[in-house]
């Protein structure tokens, strides 16, 4: 069975921001995702992040948890609590795998959790779920 | 005996004549018929109940004087049930001067002093009845004695006339003189009405008779006597002793008018039983001129009489009587004296007995109290040892306790920080195995997806990642080594800039974009010293590597100087990072602590480095004097280490190196 994304689909107009503290983890994300073209923006920290989403609303934000200064779980809490940002969906990148972590991520709002080391095909199809979802939304 | 009993008479008359001056009693209307039936029934069935009726009313009524005729008349049963003829028990005197002394106290509390003396008065007749000569004047003595400490001129008056009734009973003029002499001095002198009530005519007779019946004094005292009398009594006894000097002196008309006077007189027996006989006596001397008739029956012990008898006689020329009775009294004097001295002595005796068999008892005593004592010390030196034992023991089982608490708080510190440790190992080995992982898969995606220069950077990107890894794994194991001992310092020869270039190079691609590192040499000179580059290097990396991960602007300087310590090569690492509070200058040695658990490390950068100095007798810090952003840490290693020897070293298994 061909992969979902490989269908011929416009991503270009996905505006996806990728969080993380470790610019080696940016790149590989970056690298994945390369195929579907998106308006690809990098954040390197919880406080990059927001600016970033202040700037302009992504469609779709990867996150990771541990960051210094204002941490993963922050950001989701402070998007959320925002009427303007709490509608993005937001994908959990971590290297926490502990079941705790992963509720916790849930409870405050993370639309899905992907654990560290990444499984490129997981990641792929969570990130084409998650945009078909917003596509779901703006169509209403 | 008998002698006694006539005293212990006239001591009675004395007393009853005291109350009777007294009298009446002054006491309370309701108290006094109850005093009477008591008085009255002293020494017999029903007195003790009679005593207490009057006790009772004496309260009722507060009548304090009445209250003191209880003891008063207690004391007196008491001698009277002790009686006269038998001699009394040890524990009978003793029972007679506790009585004593409960009316003395009862008087000194109600401030009646005359009970107090009175209360001497009629124990020391007990003594004197019972032939206790010296317990008699003993009492007395101490009687004199308080009365002189108070100088109070009723005791010691009251003293001197026991005295003289003693020495009189006893014949010794010559002392009983000297008594009188006082007894009428303090009378002279004194202002107290108590003594100047008293009668002083009998005394004068009683002077009057310690000198020989020819001598002028007794003429004098005598007339004295007879100017002082202000009773019947007195006066009766003055005509009896009258009689006496008149029929001395060839008076006749003057005698038989006294003698016929005192004869007529029913109270003369109180004042001289012997009287009539005497008279008798007298008359055959000095109307019959007849020798023949003196008869000296029921006279035997009026010694005095005896003696005033033989006087007459030889006044009157009857030369033989007069010589055959002067032996008599001689003799019986003798006699008496023999007894009265033998007596003497065994009270004495009995008394010396009783103080040998008390200085006995109070050794005995002594000797016990003495062991009391000890035992009291040891058991007071015992209880206090017990009480500090038990004080040392609980501050110790305090201390320990308190140690206890801290161990467990140490041991629940170290299980948190392990848990921690479990969850950032797992995140530190999630981070390059995240970029193998990706990269690699990268890599193996279908040809056309990236280009050979991107591939060799996705396998430079691997590679790298997994030097990472191992050495994270090797910090791991440096842990564990250290742990278990297996860890050894192998000194060779090192350079100190040499070291730290390397340090650099290793630690330059752990730099935050932006950051710069450079290494800043005191000299480029080689400097070339004992040590385990190796470990100074690890030492300098993890340094390095700390920093870089704390400092996402600005630069990272390692710097070298051979002279800020003497004896030590001093790297130290200046960053413009997160920098570290003072208070946690030594927490951040610890294993497992990172003071930003969000910050990527194991905790264990900084450990590794403390145990590694530690080791090499280095010494790794935070400069907490450092005031410039972020943090400067120095490490000091000693030029000339003493080194491990294999034989000494903790460790003698090197397999592990």
């Amino acid at each position: 069975m061909t992969p979902f994304y490989a269908q011929d689909h416009d991503y270009s107009k996905y505006n996806v921001l990728a969080v993380d503290d470790i610019p080696l983890n940016l790149l590989l994300v970056q690298k994945m995702l390369s195929k579907f073209n998106f308006q690809f923006r990098t954040a390197a920290n919880g406080q990059q992040a927001l600016d970033a989403v202040a700037a302009q609303k992504p469609d779709l934000i990867l996150l990771d948890l541990m960051m210094p200064g204002i941490d993963g779980f922050e950001v989701i809490r402070r998007l959320r609590e925002d009427p303007k940002t709490s509608d993005v969906q937001i994908v959990i990148l971590s290297a926490l795998n502990s079941n705790e972590d992963v509720v916790k991520g849930f409870n405050m709002g993370a639309n899905d959790f992907i654990m560290k080391p990444i499984i490129m095909e997981k990641l792929l199809s969570c990130v084409v779920t998650q945009l078909q979802l917003v596509e779901a939304k703006n169509q209403k | 005996m008998k002698r006694y009993a006539i005293i212990c008479f006239f001591l009675c008359l004395s007393m009853h004549l005291l109350v009777a001056q007294n009298n009446p009693y002054e006491i309370d209307d309701a108290c006094y018929p109850l005093l009477e039936e008591a008085d009255a029934l002293i020494g017999r069935n029903g007195f003790d109940q009679a005593n207490a009726r009057l006790l009772e009313m004496a309260i009722v009524k507060g009548d304090a004087r009445a209250q003191s005729f209880y003891y008063v008349e207690r004391l007196k049963d008491l001698i009277a049930r002790l009686g006269t003829t038998s001699p009394s028990t040890s524990e009978q005197d003793a029972l007679v001067l506790r009585y004593m002394e409960d009316l003395q106290d009862m008087s000194l509390k109600l401030g009646l002093r005359q009970f107090y003396y009175y209360a001497y008065d009629l124990a020391q007749a007990h003594f004197y009845n019972h032939g206790k000569v010296v317990s008699t004047m003993e009492l007395i003595q101490e009687m004199q004695q308080k009365a002189e400490r108070e100088r109070d001129d009723y005791g010691r008056w009251m003293a001197a006339r026991y005295m003289v009734s003693i020495y009189v009973s006893q014949n010794d003029y010559i002392s009983a003189k000297k008594h009188i002499l006082e007894a009428l001095r303090i009378y002279n002198s004194t202002t107290e009405e108590s003594v100047r009530r008293q009668a002083v005519a009998r005394l004068y007779c009683d002077l009057a008779d310690t000198y020989p019946i020819g001598h002028d004094s007794v003429g004098v005292n005598l007339r004295k006597a007879w100017e002082v009398s202000s009773t019947h009594m007195d006066t009766l006894r003055c005509e009896l002793y009258g009689a006496k000097l008149a029929a001395y002196e060839k008076n006749i008309d003057t005698y038989k008018y006294l003698r016929d006077r005192c004869l007529a007189d029913p109270r003369l027996p109180q004042i001289s039983a012997t009287a009539p006989q005497l008279f008798e006596n007298i008359n055959a001397l000095v109307i019959d001129h007849d020798a023949s008739k003196i008869d000296l029956t029921g006279m035997g012990s009026r010694l005095r009489e005896v003696k005033y008898i033989a006087d007459i006689a030889e006044s009157y020329g009857f030369k033989d009587e007069a010589f055959n009775l002067k032996r008599q009294v001689v003799a019986f004097e003798e006699n008496t004296l023999s007894q009265i001295n033998q007596s003497k002595i065994m009270e004495m005796e009995t008394s010396l007995g009783n103080l040998r068999l008390q200085g006995d008892l109070s050794r005995e005593q002594a000797k016990i109290l003495r062991m009391v004592v000890w035992m009291s010390i040891l058991g007071v030196a015992l209880l206090l040892g017990v009480a500090v034992f038990l004080f040392l023991n609980v501050r110790r089982l305090r201390r320990v306790n308190g140690q206890l608490r801290e161990a467990n708080e140490k041991v629940r510190l170290a299980d948190a920080a392990k848990t921690r440790f479990v969850q950032n190992m797992s995140h530190e080995v999630r981070t390059p195995l995240n970029a193998i992982v990706g990269f690699s898969q990268l890599l193996s995606l279908p040809d056309g997806s990236f280009g050979p220069e991107e591939k060799d950077e996705f396998s430079g990107h691997i590679i790298n990642n997994t030097k990472m890894l191992t050495m994270l794994l090797d910090d791991i194991l440096n842990v564990s080594a250290m742990d278990s001992g297996n860890y050894r310092i192998s000194y060779e020869d090192g350079e100190a800039n040499f070291i730290a270039q390397a340090a650099i190079s290793s630690a330059e691609h752990r730099l935050q974009p932006g950051v710069r590192m450079y290494y800043e040499p005191e000299s480029a000179e080689p400097f070339h010293f004992r040590t385990d580059p190796r470990r100074v290097q690890q030492v300098l990396i993890n340094l390095l590597t700390n920093s870089c991960k704390h400092t996402s602007e600005g630069e990272i300087k390692l710097s070298c100087s051979l002279t800020s310590c003497p004896g030590y090569v001093t790297y130290s690492v200046t960053d413009t990072g997160a920098g570290v509070p003072a208070s946690e200058a030594e927490k951040i040695f610890d294993r497992f602590t990172k003071l930003n658990d969000f910050v990527q490390g194991t905790g264990l950068g900084l450990s590794i480095c403390r145990d590694i100095a530690n080791r090499m007798q280095a010494r790794v810090y935070l400069d907490t004097t450092f005031t410039g952003k972020g943090a400067r840490f120095v490490f000091e290693v000693p030029v000339h280490p003493r080194e491990e020897r294999p034989g000494i070293s903790k460790n003698t298994n090197d397999t592990k190196e």
